[in-house]
């Protein structure tokens, strides 16, 4: 579904991504984990034409991004959640929510998944009327994937959920987006480490200064 | 007393019309970070589209020149948008050169508008014929017309923003844009959008305020400088500060006017300025304090 072939990403002048090659096949979830500042969420803004990427190219669903800008992939369902949010503050809950579905995509099935989100939050179904910049880190956590959601994605690339997130809601969250490929999404999650995602995933790349390598296969299906 | 209702009615229908210059500026600010130093003189430009779609030339009624008008203004703006802003935006500092690039389109604009206009006044009849007598106030017709207009737009604004998708998105572009892209929001569609209805509006107010004043090609810049203090007042990028801040300020130049005169309305305006940022920095409505 996601096929990323050599691609070298800069940020400014820096070159950030090395020549990094990886692929998402439907139904996966896939991690992408690495230490901070090693590039994972420029990589990952590449892959969802945030940022541009020279040399090598990359795929989705047997397309190359090149010739596509974000709201083209967006309409596609290749979506993206930031990890820093990037929610609209003055806006309410469901406001932010219902800009998830922008585009023909989302807007299509826009009430159903409404109420699909907030089944898996009541919280957001509680505060749908407060504004966005009012509301906790874990609630904006779930603002964001809220949002995603409602884009109606066929591949959600979630860029390291867990940051800021209070311990014990980190394995409520990550048991959210596992239940997310269990509908069958796919899903690229990047992540600082193994920790809580190593025994649901099905395959990890590992992301060391900027070169994207394959985590030893077997041994995580073995678990 | 009496002379005073008088003009005080007529500075809440000139704040109707500052609101309209004033919702644009911030909105152009608020979406694509471009504060718009053309703004006055496209003001002075609507006017003048305007006097040659009524009295200069075509003769065309009221009812059938102002949708005339918006067109011509909303498709000029964005060509301006597409030719001289976007350009700029993906060069290093950018946000001062596109500063200085719509400070060179206003002196564009000016010797067009000399040229073809000459520099002598052009007068333009009100809309509405008449007086209209408020509690004891006689006020012309054609300010409260210019009142109902003016709020009826803004109202109408309001609510586009508030409800519609589109409005939406807007709002979504202006409070993260990044936020915007990644939801599929196209932010160069609502740029040239934005910049195309700010030019509506402030064409629009140069022809609801050319029957007061004469239309001349330096005229807007006046009023471009009080849209500005308006807007940093309200909060930059803030809309409804603007329009409360519009208020707030064309009641004091009444204010002024009757008690000091019609040129100190900069400088009280200043001070009072400069009282609001002391306590808040971000304006009155303004979210950012940067």
């Amino acid at each position: 579904m996601l096929n990323v072939q050599e691609a070298d990403v800069f940020y400014g002048d820096f070159h950030v991504i090395h020549r990094a090659s990886l692929e998402v096949n439907q139904g996966e979830l896939v991690a992408l984990i690495g230490a901070n500042g090693h590039g994972k969420s420029t990589l990952l803004k590449a892959i969802c034409g945030l940022v541009p990427f020279q040399h090598g190219d990359i795929y989705y669903k047997g397309e190359s991004i090149k010739a596509k800008d974000t709201t083209k992939l967006v309409g596609d369902g290749l979506v993206y959640v930031a990890e820093d949010r990037r929610l609209f503050p003055d806006m309410t809950v469901q406001e932010n929510l219902m800009l998830g579905a922008y585009l023909e995509r989302g807007r299509r099935r826009q009430f159903e998944t409404l109420e699909h989100v907030y089944t898996l939050y009541p919280r957001l179904q509680e505060r749908r009327s407060q504004l966005a910049r009012t509301l906790s880190g874990g609630e904006t956590q779930m603002l964001a994937l809220g949002r995603g959601l409602m884009s109606a994605p066929e591949l959600i690339a979630i860029d390291e959920p867990s940051l800021g997130l209070a311990p014990n809601l980190v394995a409520n969250m990550l048991n959210t987006i596992k239940s997310f490929k269990d509908e069958g999404l796919t899903v690229l999650l990047v992540e600082q480490s193994l920790f809580l995602i190593e025994s649901f995933v099905d395959k990890i790349y590992l992301l060391e200064e900027g070169v994207v390598s394959l985590y030893d296969d077997a041994d995580v299906t073995k678990k | 007393m009496q002379q005073f209702a008088e003009i005080l009615s007529g500075g809440i229908s000139q704040s109707a019309v500052y609101c309209l210059m004033a919702f644009g500026l911030s909105l152009v600010y608020g979406t694509a970070r471009i504060l718009n130093f053309a703004h006055g003189s496209l003001y002075t430009t609507g006017a003048y589209v305007a006097w040659v779609l009524t009295v200069g030339g075509l003769n065309l009624p009221m009812l059938a020149a102002m949708p005339l008008l918006v067109v011509i203004l909303y498709l000029f703006g964005m060509v301006i948008e597409k030719t001289v802003v976007r350009p700029l935006r993906s060069t290093k500092d950018w946000k001062i050169n596109t500063m200085m690039v719509t400070l060179g389109l206003a002196f564009i604009l000016d010797n067009a508008n000399s040229m073809i206009f000459g520099p002598i006044g052009k007068p333009m009849p009100p809309f509405f014929e008449g007086t209209v007598t408020i509690f004891g106030a006689v006020v012309s017709s054609h300010r409260i017309g210019v009142l109902i207009i003016a709020l009826l737009i803004v109202i109408g604004l309001e609510l586009f923003l508030q409800r519609t998708p589109f409005g939406q998105a807007v709002r979504a572009v202006s409070q993260d844009s990044e936020g915007a892209a990644q939801v599929g929001i196209n932010a160069n569609r609502i740029y040239s959008f934005t910049f195309g209805l700010s030019v509506v509006l402030t064409g629009i107010a140069g022809m609801l305020l050319a029957p007061l004043f004469l239309i001349s090609p330096l005229g807007g810049w006046e009023l471009f400088l009080k849209a500005f203090v308006i807007v940093v007042l309200g909060g930059l990028g803030s809309t409804r500060g603007a329009v409360v801040a519009a208020f707030i300020l064309g009641l004091i130049e009444s204010v002024v006017i009757f008690q000091l005169g019609a040129s100190w309305t900069m400088p009280v305006w200043l001070v009072t300025l400069l009282i609001v940022l002391m306590i808040r920095p971000q304006g009155l409505m303004g979210v950012w304090a940067k």
